[in-house]
């Protein structure tokens, strides 16, 4: 009977006391690896953006560069003629298509049978930016095609996490009638929670319901046209003389 | 002496509960603010960039324009590219306005050109610097550091 006494088991009031302690460390402890979680979820999130971002604007710089026009004798050269845009007004971004031809990122050899007619012809690479909407999301796809003649056509998706796109001509005056022309590209990429994917609100950025947007902005020019507007009687030489063909 | 011994069996005292309490919410502060810092440090990768950018802007302008543009640039005839004068790019950007982010407004640019002549050939020194400006978030401010592109700019025929 004493040992029953001794050992007897705890109480009602002992085990809500003991609960009581426990909640009092395991809710600020749950509440801090949540937040420890959310925390880390958030870095990794725009880690990626940040390389994706960096990604295709050095994508879309290197193609804005090296942009030109497929060139066979005379003919008049406006900087909006490099980019081709098409797009309907009523699909907003998705559908829009930005195309370009470009320098062929391959050297270029020359061959014994080479035609000598064409020697100064460069065969350039045809480049689109394609923008589409996602499945089960309100970000868009952005896919980049590269064709060159000869080559089965390069499909890429650049990212499916796309919110904006624009690339749009800046003139800048120098001296006299002389001008500068430039290309300034800004897009955005976004991350949103799942159960954002039907709603019709403009997106803003908040990080406490998990939507994250990165802005990212770039200047270039076209060397091509630069070196024409510049040198507009020059001979046709290596790199002005161009032609695009299937 | 008088050593206090605690009998197998024995509760925890009151005070023992509160000075536990206590080291949980310090050790809980320490790593909330651990995280906070790598929060930070996440972002900071993102303005890294943007300052990359704003640094790299005027270059690529002026290599847009040439040397002619340079020239035109140096005699302050370009007020979004000032030189020699650390300006806020909060300010209006007639070339640019409207397709920068408002992160943009937490920086502020200088540009250099130094004139260089290598036997016939004539260029220029681009030296941009971008920092945050002094009414940016403290933790900017702390842990960013100046970021410098540079670049020759030739004359070409």
């Amino acid at each position: 009977m004493r040992n029953i006494l001794k050992h007897r088991a705890i109480t009602l009031t002992e085990l809500l006391v003991g609960i009581s302690l426990i909640s009092l460390v395991l809710i600020p402890a749950g509440s801090l690896y949540r937040n420890m979680v959310r925390s880390s979820v958030t870095g990794i999130l725009i880690n990626d953006l940040m390389n994706t971002g960096k990604r295709i604007s050095a994508q879309i710089h290197d193609d804005l560069q090296n942009s030109c026009l497929p060139y066979r004798g005379a003919f008049q050269l406006s900087f909006d003629d490099l980019l081709q845009l098409h797009q309907s007004e009523d699909a907003g971004l998705a559908g829009m298509e930005i195309c370009l031809y470009r320098y062929p990122r391959q050297p270029v050899y020359v061959k014994e049978s080479h035609d000598l007619k064409n020697f100064n012809i460069v065969k350039l690479t045809r480049v689109c930016y394609r923008i589409e909407k996602s499945e089960n999301s309100r970000l868009l796809k952005l896919i980049r095609t590269e064709t060159f003649p000869g080559q089965p056509e390069i499909v890429k998706v650049l990212s499916d996490k796309l919110n904006f796109f624009k690339v749009s001509p800046l003139r800048k005056k120098l001296s006299g009638s002389k001008e500068a022309w430039f290309w300034d590209v800004a897009f955005q990429l976004a991350t949103l929670p799942q159960n954002m994917a039907d709603q019709k609100d403009p997106i803003t950025a908040d990080r406490s319901k998990g939507i994250l947007i990165l802005d990212f902005f770039d200047l270039a020019y076209s060397e091509f046209y630069n070196s024409l507007a510049n040198n507009q009687f020059s001979p046709r030489n290596w790199n002005t003389g161009l032609v695009f063909q299937f | 002496m008088r050593i206090a011994t605690k009998k197998l069996g024995d509760g925890f005292a009151f005070s023992e509960i509160l000075i536990a309490i206590l080291l949980f919410g310090l050790i809980s502060l320490y790593l909330m603010q651990l995280f906070n810092f790598s929060n930070q440090g996440t972002m900071l990768v993102y303005y890294q960039h943007i300052a990359e950018k704003l640094a790299e802007e005027p270059i690529e302008f002026l290599r847009g324009t040439g040397y002619e543009g340079i020239i035109a640039c140096e005699q302050n005839k370009f007020p979004e590219y000032k030189v020699d004068i650390w300006h806020s790019l909060a300010d209006s950007n007639e070339l640019t306005a409207d397709d920068r982010p408002d992160a943009v407004s937490l920086f502020e640019r200088k540009i250099s050109l130094s004139p260089t002549v290598a036997e016939d050939t004539r260029g220029y020194l681009v030296r941009v610097v971008v920092r945050p400006v002094s009414t940016s978030s403290s933790f900017l401010q702390k842990r960013m550091e100046e970021v410098t592109c540079s670049a020759f700019i030739l004359e070409r025929p």
